[in-house]
């Protein structure tokens, strides 16, 4: 073989993502989409499995066996369960008599996917400390949700944030990264978004998240997704939405707060402006459809303070006044 | 598909495979690598490629017209193509600046009408493809290359590695190539670079944004003093490293094409002066700006105060042309006002003048990254203000964020050597060595970086 003939580099570079795909295909698999359609995904998929395939009685046989509490069975069927409940359920539940918001002082934990990483979570970030006796504390993180703990898990980080903050009132949003197939642990199969046995598992770990906000006495506000542009994701972000509500209204001291027509125009539907104060139509939504523009942000945020002060305590702090300074 | 992703490195193989083994035939090879480049794009969204057509077919109709034409009528093609391009960017990358800007205005002026809202989606990339459009035909109006076939003018246009954020390659350096017998050359340098942008973005660029640059600049009221300093030198490096980052990748993967890129950065932040700052960065951007801006309006040919004058607007430019918003434009302002006053500009000889040049030089463009980053100039004073008053507040620095950005800086100023390590050290392995040698590389930098890498900065425009 020539020096630097192009057959020699490929077979380097080969090598090279080969051996890469090998070491890294537990990240690969989270990376990637569970049901690819484009060849480079597939191929990316096929190695990261074949990997694991090779790795995981390796692994089991130098670790402990591992948990199986939320094995699920693998489903073949691929029919999505029907949603006749779908809207009325993503209207704000009532709170249950057992909702008991605390007192100020407030020290609230919010945490969430991209919406509370950028403009959404700032902006609330900022509009609540704005409050006498309120401390927050953000954590937003991208492309993460409640589906795939196998890429990041949220309970874990969430048992970290309560340790270190001690919060009294969390405010919470996921979704945006959500609907996708699933891994139960301990598995290599996925379980197909758009199953019965994906509601059950999805529904599960709502409830698991929120018993752990529960567990602490944290009273929490969970935040449901607002009205995406394409009609695919409607119906997804819809179904979350249900999962929240369910799993708020089952459990102590969380209530679930519809955000769907928050940036819908006057007749409820999807809009991508919105009027201002002085009328001017501007932009409440990202290029995706689905994150808010600052603008769009700051609706957003009214509108989640305007729910909030129905339960909590929240006034601004008094005005200090410049007096003179003693002679 | 973007670059540090494994699913771009099994397509980039691929491409890599098609394209050496159709290089003998040229016209299947050149489809080969245009038809891998409209793969590449449409995997954002596929209604983009229709934006990348109907460029390609404008500038590729407008240097077919323009060579053929003489006097005004090549004149009327050169603007109606250069109106062209700048419409299509204002159209689907400001509409909505001006709309709502307009309404602003007519509002405070007690006037009614509006411009009708629409739903623009805006192409990634849009910005950076149709610098070379215009490139292309306004050097086929000035003789500097002759009109390219409609495949090598696409593939000029679409070229995959550089697509996206560039380099910005001239037609005739890029289309001289397609006619060239290639080889690869030093393919050792080509996959370092690529290493070394992995490593740019993944690790450095990546920490730094989630640590320290996206918590201050997200909410710059609740932070110190001492934190927003140190976010404002984190993002000076975030924003080298992000880019630098993406156009090693860009040059490595082109390189392994067989295909030499112009560099992007030299050591920007070694500059004494403003003006040698902007020689050493974006390096393909500022001497597009200086050739198809700067020197049409003039250039230093018409005096000082319209030199000054030049400069001013040409810096404007490149503030719009990066984004809609004060916050661009102020940037642009600020640096062309610099250039104007010959910020760090040597007055006294020596290395003691070097060293006070190189001091004004690096706070200054330290202090403009701030508007350049900041989500509006009300935020950016905010910034300033808090830098001024020492105000207190909360605190992001920590050692490991400290250590990291230390290690910014040094990576900043040899990474040139470590490169040339890298490839002496390649060339004597065998080729399973070098593979090994490559790969834990790789795993290092994929095990050291977040699990969720921040996108490039420079996609959004």
């Amino acid at each position: 073989m020539k020096k630097n003939s192009p057959l020699k580099i490929f077979c380097l570079i080969a090598v090279v993502l080969i051996a890469v795909g090998f070491f890294e295909s537990s990240r690969l698999i989270r990376f990637l989409p569970s049901a690819p359609t484009a060849p480079a995904d597939r191929a990316a998929l096929w190695l990261a499995r074949k990997s694991e395939s090779i790795k995981t009685p390796i692994r089991s046989y130098l670790e402990k066996p591992h948990r199986t509490a939320d094995k699920l069975e693998p489903s073949d069927s691929a029919t999505p369960s029907a949603l006749p409940d779908l809207l009325p359920l993503i209207a704000s539940l009532p709170p249950l008599p057992r909702f008991a918001p605390p007192a100020p002082p407030y020290s609230v934990l919010i945490v969430g996917d991209s919406f509370i990483a950028e403009r959404l979570g700032p902006e609330l970030e900022k509009t609540l400390a704005s409050f006498q006796d309120v401390s927050v504390r953000r954590v937003g993180i991208y492309s993460t949700g409640l589906t795939r703990p196998d890429y990041f898990s949220w309970n874990e980080k969430l048992e970290t944030l309560i340790a270190e903050n001690n919060p009294n009132v969390a405010i919470v949003m996921f979704g945006a990264n959500d609907a996708q197939d699933a891994y139960a642990s301990g598995t290599l199969y996925a379980v197909r978004y758009g199953t019965s046995d994906w509601d059950a598992l999805y529904e599960a770990r709502v409830k698991s998240f929120l018993s752990i906000l529960q567990n602490h006495r944290i009273t929490t506000f969970w935040i449901g997704n607002p009205m995406p542009r394409a009609e695919v994701y409607k119906e997804k972000m819809a179904r979350l939405n249900r999962h929240y509500a369910t799993a708020a209204a089952a459990s102590k001291n969380a209530l679930f707060i519809s955000n769907w027509t928050t940036l819908a125009n006057a007749s409820g539907t999807y809009a991508e402006y919105l009027p201002d104060e002085n009328e001017i139509e501007r932009r409440v939504r990202a290029s995706d459809g689905i994150h808010p523009t600052p603008f769009g942000a700051g609706i957003m945020t009214r509108f989640i303070v305007a729910e909030l002060q129905k339960y909590l305590i929240l006034t601004l702090p008094p005005k200090t006044e410049n007096t003179p300074a003693a002679p | 598909m973007p670059f540090p992703t494994p699913v771009f490195f099994i397509f980039f193989l691929i491409v890599f495979a098609g394209s050496w083994l159709l290089r003998p035939w040229r016209a299947p090879w050149k489809l080969f690598l245009l038809g891998a480049s409209y793969v590449f794009y449409a995997s954002w969204d596929p209604r983009f490629l229709l934006v990348l057509l109907n460029a390609t077919l404008g500038a590729w109709g407008a240097g077919a017209a323009i060579a053929r034409l003489n006097g005004r009528p090549k004149k009327l093609i050169l603007a109606l193509a250069v109106i062209g391009n700048v419409g299509m960017l204002a159209g689907l990358k400001y509409y909505d600046f001006f709309r709502e800007s307009l309404a602003s205005l007519l509002h405070t002026l007690g006037l009614p009408g509006a411009m009708p809202t629409l739903l623009i989606l805006l192409p990634v990339g849009l910005s950076f493809y149709l610098l070379r459009a215009t490139a292309y035909v306004v050097d086929i109006y000035r003789g500097k290359t002759t009109a390219a076939s409609p495949v090598d003018c696409a593939l000029y246009i679409a070229f995959f590695p550089q697509l996206l954020s560039g380099p910005i390659t001239r037609p005739e350096t890029f289309i001289t190539q397609l006619k060239s017998k290639a080889t690869v050359e030093n393919p050792h340098e080509h996959i370092g670079r690529i290493v070394q942008g992995l490593f740019k973005k993944i690790v450095l660029s990546s920490f730094l944004t989630i640590q320290a640059t996206d918590p201050v600049f997200g909410l710059p009221d609740k932070y110190g003093a001492a934190s927003i300093a140190f976010a404002v030198l984190a993002y000076t490096l975030v924003i080298y490293l992000d880019f630098s980052g993406y156009s090693d990748m860009a040059i490595g993967t082109a390189g392994l094409l067989g295909f030499s890129s112009p560099e992007n950065f030299n050591l920007p932040y070694a500059a004494c002066s403003l003006q040698e700052f902007w020689r050493r960065w974006h390096i393909s951007f500022s001497d597009w700006l200086r050739d198809y801006v700067y020197i049409p309006l003039g250039g230093n040919r018409k005096g000082r105060f319209r030199k000054h004058l030049n400069a001013l607007a040409t810096m404007l430019i490149s503030g719009l042309w990066h984004g809609v918003g004060g916050t661009y434009m102020l940037w642009g302002l600020l640096h062309g006002v610099g250039l104007a006053v010959g910020v760090g500009a040597k007055k006294t000889a020596g290395a003691a003048g070097s060293a006070l040049g190189w001091c004004i030089t690096i706070l200054f463009v330290s202090v403009t990254w701030i508007f350049f980053r900041a989500e509006s100039v009300a935020a950016g004073l905010g910034l300033l203000r808090g830098l001024a008053e020492f105000r207190p507040g909360e605190e992001i620095i920590t050692p490991l964020l400290f250590f990291v950005a230390a290690c910014g800086i040094a990576y900043c100023a040899f990474e040139n050597h470590l490169l040339r390590l890298f490839v002496k050290t390649q060339e004597r392995l065998p080729l399973a060595l070098q593979g090994a040698v490559i790969a834990a590389l790789v795993i290092a930098i994929v095990e050291a970086g977040p699990d969720i890498v921040p996108p490039f900065i420079y996609f959004q425009f």
